[in-house]
Parts: C-alpha cells; sequence; structure tokens
C-alpha cells in the first residue's frame, strides 16, 4: 500500500525546535560530513592507498546524496558534476584518462577538462592497473585538489547560510525533500538498476561494468555510504533533523516506513559481495521502496498552495 | 468550528466579500461618481439595498452557507485528492522525472499563472454550461433571477451550481498541481498576497465586488477585450444578453469563442428574468426548490408529448 509521508510537514512545525531541520542538518550533517572529506582527501593525498581511496570515496557520497548548496546558491548547482560524472558524462573518461596518463603534457595541461579532475578521473588513474607510477600520483595529487576546492566551496555556501537570515521553513522542507527524492531515484535506477538489469533501460541485461566503482570494487560502499547518508537525515536517535520535525509534524508512521525501507536497504547491501549485481534484484526493491516513500509523500504540501477565490459561480 | 461562520467571509481573503475587496469597490465607486453623477442617487437609495430581491439575497446567503458547509463540502472530492492521483499515474506511467532546469522562482510563477489560467478558463465553460444546457440553466436562473445586483448576489447560487463549481476547482486545480509536482517534485508554491494568488487578489481589489453591483464602472474598450470589467458582467446579467461575456477574469475566452460584449455596445440594463419567470423566485423555498419543480413538471410534459 501506498503511504502518504509526512502529513503536516509543511506545516510550520518547528514550535519547539531551537531552529529549522536544514540549519541543524546542515550544521550536524553536511558541514561536518563535507570537512571529512576535505580530511579523508588530505589522507589520500599522503598515501594513495586503496583504504585511503574507499575513505575518501566513502565520504564523499554521503556529501553528494544530500546536496543542498545547488539549490542554497545556484552558482553551485553543477559542483558535484566537477567532483563526480558518473550517469553525467556522455564520453568513455577511461579511455581518455589512458591517453592523459600516457600523454608527456605538464599535469596541469594534460587535466585540461573538468570531467579529467573527476572522482572517476582518480579511480582510473589508480585503478586502472596495480602499479602507481610517479606520473599517476602526480596526476592524482592534481585530481584530489581540484575536488577539494570544490569541496571547501561547498562547505562555504553552507556555512554562510547559516550566518545569512535563513529563507522560508517550507521552501528549506520542500528543498531536502526534493533532494531526498532525486537522491534515492539515482539510487535506484542508476546505482543500482542500471548494473542489476533492472533499470527499465536495461532490463534484464546485467553488466557489472556499469556499476559505479567498477574498477576499485566500491560500489557497494558506495550505495552503503549514500544509504548511510539518508539514515542522518531520516534517523530519529540522531541531533534535530528531518525524521524529528516530521514525527513533531504528526507522520511517526510515515517517518517509521522511510526507515525501514533504509534498514531493509542496508540489509540487502550488506548481502551482496564482491561488487556482483548478478542478485540484486532484492536491493533494487528496497531502494525502490524508499523512493517511493518519498516520493508519494510530496502531495501533501498542496493544500497551502491553490486557493483560488471563492469555489462559487460568477 | 470559527471557520463554520458565515461572518467569516468578511475577512477571509479567499472570499469574495473580504472587507479589503469591498473597500477598494467603494473607493472606486466614489471615484466612478465623482466622474459620472448618473445613477449615484440609485446607488445611494434604500430601495436598492432594501429591494426584496437585496433581502432575499441577503437572507439566502445564510442558509446556502450551510447547505455548502453540511451537505456539499463533505460530498465534493478535494483538490488534494485529484492532485495525488493525477501526480501517481503520471509516476507511475512514466517515471520519476527530476527538474533541472527551471529555478524555484521562476516554478513558482509558472505555477500561479497555470492556476489563474486553467481555473478562469474551467471557469468559462461551466459558466457558459450553465446557460446552454437547460437542464443546468434551470439551476443557473436562481442566480439570474435578482432583480438588483449587490455584492451579495454573487451567492445566490443554487446548491447544485455550488456543488458544479466545487468539482470544477477540484478538478482544475488539482490537475494542474498534479502536473507540477510531478514536474517540479515539492518546489512548487503561487506567488501570493495574504495567501491569495496575486492574480486574483489584484483582480480582487480592482472592483470585483462591482461586478453585482448597479455602478457601471467600465475598463475601457482596450482593456475589456482583455478583463471582463464590471460593466460587463453587469450586461451579462441583463435580459437581452444573458449568452455574453460568461468570462470570470479574462474577457479573452469569451473573445475566442464569440461571446463577447463590450461595455460601449449596450446603454440600459434590465437585470433579472422576464416578469412572468421572476414570480417563481420571491422566497429560500423557491430559490432551492423551484428549479427541481421546474424539471420535474418539464419532465412530465415531454413524456405525455413522447405518448
Amino acid at each position: 500500500m501506498k503511504k502518504i509521508l509526512f502529513t503536516l510537514m509543511f506545516l510550520v512545525s518547528t514550535i519547539f525546535a531551537q531552529e529549522t531541520a536544514l540549519i541543524s542538518i546542515l550544521k550536524n550533517i553536511s558541514i561536518p560530513n563535507v570537512q571529512n572529506t576535505i580530511n579523508n582527501a588530505d589522507a589520500l593525498k599522503k598515501d594513495l592507498n586503496e583504504q585511503n581511496f574507499k575513505k575518501f570515496l566513502k565520504s564523499w557520497k554521503k556529501v553528494e546524496a544530500i546536496y543542498f548548496a545547488g539549490e542554497i546558491d545556484n552558482d553551485y548547482l553543477d559542483s558535484p558534476r566537477y567532483i563526480d560524472v558518473f550517469h553525467n558524462l556522455k564520453e568513455d573518461l577511461n579511455e581518455q584518462m589512458k591517453r592523459v596518463i600516457a600523454s608527456k603534457d605538464d599535469v596541469n595541461i594534460a587535466l585540461f577538462k573538468n570531467s579529467f579532475k573527476t572522482i572517476n578521473a582518480l579511480e582510473y588513474v589508480l585503478f586502472n592497473d596495480k602499479e602507481i607510477t610517479t606520473r599517476e600520483k602526480l596526476l592524482s595529487i592534481e585530481i584530489i585538489k581540484s575536488i577539494q576546492s570544490h569541496l571547501n566551496d561547498i562547505k562555504e555556501v553552507y556555512t554562510n547560510y547559516l550566518k545569512q537570515k535563513p529563507k522560508e521553513e517550507k521552501w528549506e522542507n520542500a528543498m531536502i525533500i526534493n533532494t531526498l527524492v532525486a537522491s534515492t531515484y539515482r539510487l535506484k535506477e542508476w546505482r543500482i538498476g542500471d548494473p542489476s538489469g533492472n533499470s527499465s533501460k536495461y532490463k534484464d541485461d546485467i553488466d557489472n561494468k556499469r556499476a559505479e566503482y567498477f574498477l576499485s570494487k566500491n560500489s557497494f560502499e558506495a550505495i552503503t555510504s549514500i544509504l548511510d547518508a539518508h539514515d542522518e537525515i531520516m534517523n530519529t536517535s540522531n541531533s534535530y533533523n528531518f525524521g524529528k520535525m516530521a514525527i513533531e509534524s504528526g507522520a511517526k508512521a510515515e517517518v517509521m516506513e522511510v526507515q525501514n525501507a533504509i534498514k531493509n536497504a542496508k540489509i540487502e547491501v550488506s548481502k551482496l559481495k564482491n561488487d556482483d549485481f548478478s542478485n540484486a534484484k532484492e536491493l533494487y526493491n528496497s531502494a525502490k521502496n524508499l523512493h517511493n516513500a518519498y516520493y508519494l509523500s510530496l502531495i501533501e504540501q498542496l493544500s497551502v498552495t491553490a486557493k483560488i477565490l471563492d469555489a462559487d459561480g460568477d | 468550528m470559527n471557520d463554520l461562520f458565515a461572518l467569516e467571509y468578511i475577512i477571509n481573503p479567499n472570499k469574495r466579500i473580504f472587507w479589503v475587496y469591498i473597500f477598494t469597490a467603494i473607493a472606486i465607486s466614489i471615484i466612478y461618481y465623482y466622474y459620472n453623477s448618473r445613477g449615484k442617487r440609485v446607488i445611494l437609495s434604500s430601495k436598492l439595498w432594501l429591494h426584496p430581491s437585496a433581502k432575499l439575497d441577503y437572507y439566502y446567503f445564510f442558509i446556502s452557507y450551510f447547505i455548502k458547509v453540511f451537505m456539499l463540502i463533505p460530498i465534493v472530492i478535494s483538490a488534494k485528492s485529484i492532485a495525488f492521483l493525477v501526480n501517481k499515474q503520471l509516476y507511475l506511467q512514466f517515471d520519476y522525472y527530476e527538474n533541472t532546469y527551471f529555478s524555484y522562482e521562476v516554478v513558482i510563477l509558472m505555477y500561479t499563472i497555470s492556476l489563474f489560467i486553467v481555473s478562469d478558463f474551467s471557469r468559462y465553460w461551466l459558466h457558459r454550461f450553465l446557460h446552454t444546457i437547460p437542464f443546468l440553466w434551470e439551476f443557473h436562473k436562481v442566480h439570474h433571477s435578482a432583480k438588483v445586483l449587490t455584492p451579495i448576489t454573487f451567492y445566490r447560487v443554487h446548491p447544485i451550481e455550488n456543488l458544479l463549481f466545487g468539482l470544477r476547482y477540484s478538478l482544475s486545480i488539482g490537475l494542474v498541481t498534479g502536473v507540477f509536482v510531478y514536474f517540479f517534485g515539492a518546489m512548487i508554491d503561487i506567488y501570493s498576497v495574504l495567501g491569495v494568488n496575486i492574480i486574483v487578489f489584484v483582480f480582487s481589489i480592482l472592483g470585483s465586488n462591482l461586478r453585482h453591483s448597479h455602478v457601471p464602472f467600465s475598463f475601457g474598450q482596450r482593456i475589456e477585450k482583455w478583463f471582463i470589467s464590471p460593466k460587463q458582467h453587469q450586461i451579462h446579467h441583463s435580459r437581452n444578453f444573458f449568452n455574453k461575456n460568461y468570462g470570470g477574469t479574462l474577457a479573452l475566452w469569451d473573445r475566442v469563442f464569440g461571446t463577447l460584449k463590450l461595455s460601449k455596445e449596450v446603454k440600459v440594463l434590465k437585470f433579472g428574468l422576464r416578469r412572468n419567470q421572476m414570480n417563481e423566485y420571491k422566497s429560500i423555498f423557491d430559490l432551492v426548490f423551484k428549479p427541481f419543480k421546474l424539471l420535474a413538471v418539464k419532465n412530465i410534459k415531454n413524456i405525455k408529448k413522447g405518448n
């Protein structure tokens, strides 16, 4: 049964809260997550190994999954694409990075395209073979620096929002829910559905190479991180967040439905190993349930919008 | 329960007789009569405001309010339900759609305008059907049976017509909202003043209450081709022009579908139905039950003719 989420979510609901859900999320979740990613990038720069890459990647996925900076400040709408081009690039990045590595050009010149300075490019440089050459090290460090610069921008957008007069709470909540819906769609369709052959685009056509981090075999790690980010926003044992705000607004059952969907998806992903999506049907279904739980809630904010003078005649 | 009180209409910006709209209507009238003294006596006369037809409007306003609250609202499907159905169907048919092109401000602007246009368009057609479909005309006749016009005449509407307008509202608003939610998610809102669509608010303060009045306030020929003026609606209430100016706010629909009448084309206005018909709408009982009786009589006649 399709349930409607967050019955009164868009009504002013924070009588007892010191701050809005977004302010609290930025303070307690978003900014720490960005800082953590910057720190992990530093660690990776110092030691370019698999573990450090995994840590960096996992922290970045949490930032990306609940990215608000583009809505807060339109200048930063494209920042995630400067860091990560998964599913957003028509060219063969691996082929191009092969040429970048082989080229004798200076690192700065060789990395002339934005897509060459993304985490996907970094993955190729680090994992295209077992050895990391001096040139690959130089390229990696330059890529990480570029990513860090964007991460600093994102952090600044969040920090500035906390300093400024906040926007309407209704707008904030609408933005959060749109972000959550979009994030779960990409999770379901791009990250799980495409490699596992469950998406509408690749029905019954399984191909692990379509997975987000096929080279480094970190795709399930990335999925877990995204689910963790949703958990941070919806889990009511954490700091004041969207889940708590929704419960205060009278939507306890609906929040529990979302929490269960996140929990189930985490269980399903933990069952899968070695970045093999051939048995990911259940994971796809659980991600779909999570997406639906968020999406079908949108309608509840309609009551405030559609007033036209008198429903009588003339 | 506070909301269930008819006088709430005066303090609710979503209602036609909200005090601000009444106030601006009075202000416009004063300015109008400053330049046009003709007809001034009528508007200030107790014969107008205490005319039996006007008094019937006042009484009926309260009665129809309770009919609406206790009998109609519970059965009219809500705009929210329609929006939910539309959105869900789009989602199930075409999967999720993510807007990455339009900004929040643009979405609000598009939604504000779309709501207004679709609502005004559906209002035009329902109003036209009420005149052109004989069965519906019996109910709409109640509204046109007002011999004199006051702002309260707006509410001299048969419950069946209220029901139809309620459905029209739900369907039009629900459809637009469902489509917008599908394309733009939670980021939909309207530009509003006091919680009312800003376009509707502007037209409401520009003398919407004069539509049902004896102040023949015209917007001038050029504007009247685009927007219905109070005088144009008065023309619609005039016996010879029931089939003109069906529009709510935009005159565009009347222009496109051939029912527009400009103010300058009509000099004399005679409100109400034909004299013999007027006798049929003299009490609240008449306003509510006469249409059913007339329809029943018609049916019996038709059956007899058939035999």
